[in-house]
């Protein structure tokens, strides 16, 4: 995501044109966690994407630069696609985890994994333990392993303390492997 | 029409509009001032919960008073904690760090506030609640050290007159000396042969010494909420003794 910040001062002067380039520069990140932190088809995740630019017009202005625009865009992302998850969940729909093999990797290199993580049956096993994790813990694992965002990026994302970013990434790393070694007792000696 | 596009089109055609700067720095400010609000508003808790706790502690219409102000107090730090995480970067500091340091500050202003600039409105809030009827039903105890009324004169002597009318002579111990010099130098003006007496109500601790003979360990304004007797109003009387004892003195009745 490179946006100008030029463009985003002339998106809060009123300049759609400008605003425009930054739907472009940030609409495929974007739509790609919405995905990642849900379990919405990509037609769906569009609809959502659509809302999240339409409150960033709205609330350019809030926009302070003492901060990253990418984790002020990525907070409205994260809180409007809670927000429909939750709703979706609670009607019932099904809440398994739709990654690509890629993020699968993605994730499992970051809990050190790598070794193992090339075969399918170890993707399967990778994905089916995340479904496991809780909210906070698949986000945080996200956002660190997935979208390469720094603990303080996460921090402004996710409006928690960095200390809690921390924390919540070693529970989830930590659960994961607890998770791992229940279910697969045999594949738990790999990833250790 | 591309995805983007079809963003600004909707934009357009639903005439939506950013909301102004202002809106967000007033939201800003707003949590700020409500923020020091509560923190301000959670240290007068704390004082009054000092008053209910120093004060009133024997008073049982009054034993309810400290829980009162407690959970006061409780909800203040609360909303506190709440307004500033609403904030810009409120959420950047820990909560606990918020709330820790949310009820040491309101302690610490508290205390200052009970201890400094009190007197006035626990006065108010006192007859506001009620509380003077309290005051004087707890104060009106010598048999066990607890006595009040207003200072006066009979042959020289300073005496105190309680709510029933009831004349006392007092005397005052070496305790009220050492701890109350100021008051004793106002109360006793030997040398231009003149006493100042405070036109308001006292309390008095002590004991009984003699009939109708109160030994003062301590004395303080009836409605005022700490001993600083500089604090104390006094009127000059003309030609009165002060009888200074030491606590130990035998004494007989008049």
């Amino acid at each position: 995501m490179n946006i100008l910040p030029i463009d985003i001062t002339n998106a809060q002067n009123g300049d759609m044109d400008a605003f425009t380039r930054i739907v472009e520069e940030s609409q495929k990140p974007l739509l790609r966690y919405i995905m990642r932190i849900s379990h919405f088809s990509e037609a769906q995740a569009e609809e959502i994407l659509q809302e999240i630019f339409i409150k960033a017009w709205r609330y350019i202005n809030e926009y302070d630069a003492s901060f990253a625009f990418s984790s002020w865009i990525y907070r409205i992302a994260h809180n409007t696609t809670i927000s429909e998850f939750r709703k979706s969940t609670a009607r019932g729909e099904d809440k398994k985890v739709n990654w690509e093999p890629e993020e699968v990797e993605a994730v499992a290199s970051g809990l050190n994994l790598e070794k193992e993580i090339n075969q399918k049956q170890t993707q399967e096993i990778v994905r089916h333990v995340l479904s496991f994790l809780q909210e906070k813990e698949k986000e945080v694992l996200i956002l660190r392993f997935l979208e390469q965002k720094t603990y303080d990026e996460i921090s402004d994302i996710l409006q928690v303390p960095v200390n809690t970013v921390a924390t919540n990434l070693s529970r989830a790393k930590k659960k994961f492997l607890e998770t791992l070694s229940r279910h697969y007792p045999a594949f738990s000696p790999l990833f250790v | 029409m591309n995805f983007a596009e079809r963003i600004a089109e909707k934009i357009k055609k639903e005439k939506i509009k950013p909301l102004s700067p202002w809106y967000f720095s007033a939201k800003n400010w707003i949590f700020w001032i409500s923020f020091f609000l509560s923190l301000l508003l959670g240290s007068v808790a704390f004082s009054f919960l000092l008053i209910a706790l120093i004060q009133n502690e024997f008073v049982p219409a009054m034993m309810i008073l400290p829980f009162l102000w407690i959970g006061t107090l409780a909800i203040l730090i609360t909303s506190a904690w709440y307004f500033v995480w609403h904030t810009k970067t409120g959420y950047r500091i820990p909560s606990w760090i918020w709330i820790g340091g949310n009820v040491g500050v309101s302690m610490i202003l508290g205390a200052l506030l009970y201890f400094s600039t009190f007197d006035h409105w626990q006065d108010q809030m006192m007859r506001f609640s009620g509380m003077k009827n309290a005051q004087e039903v707890f104060w009106s105890r010598p048999e066990e050290g607890f006595l009040s009324g207003t200072l006066a004169l009979e042959n020289e002597d300073i005496i105190l007159i309680d709510k029933m009318h009831q004349k006392w002579y007092l005397r005052f111990s070496e305790k009220v000396q050492k701890k109350h010099p100021l008051l004793l130098k106002q109360l006793s003006v030997s040398k231009r042969q003149e006493i100042f007496l405070p036109p308001h109500p006292v309390k008095i601790q002590g004991v009984i010494v003699a009939k109708d003979m109160f030994l003062v360990e301590d004395m303080k304004p009836l409605m005022r909420g700490k001993m600083r007797e500089e604090k104390m109003q006094f009127i000059p009387v003309p030609s009165a003794k002060l009888h200074l004892l030491p606590s130990n003195t035998p004494l007989s009745p008049l």
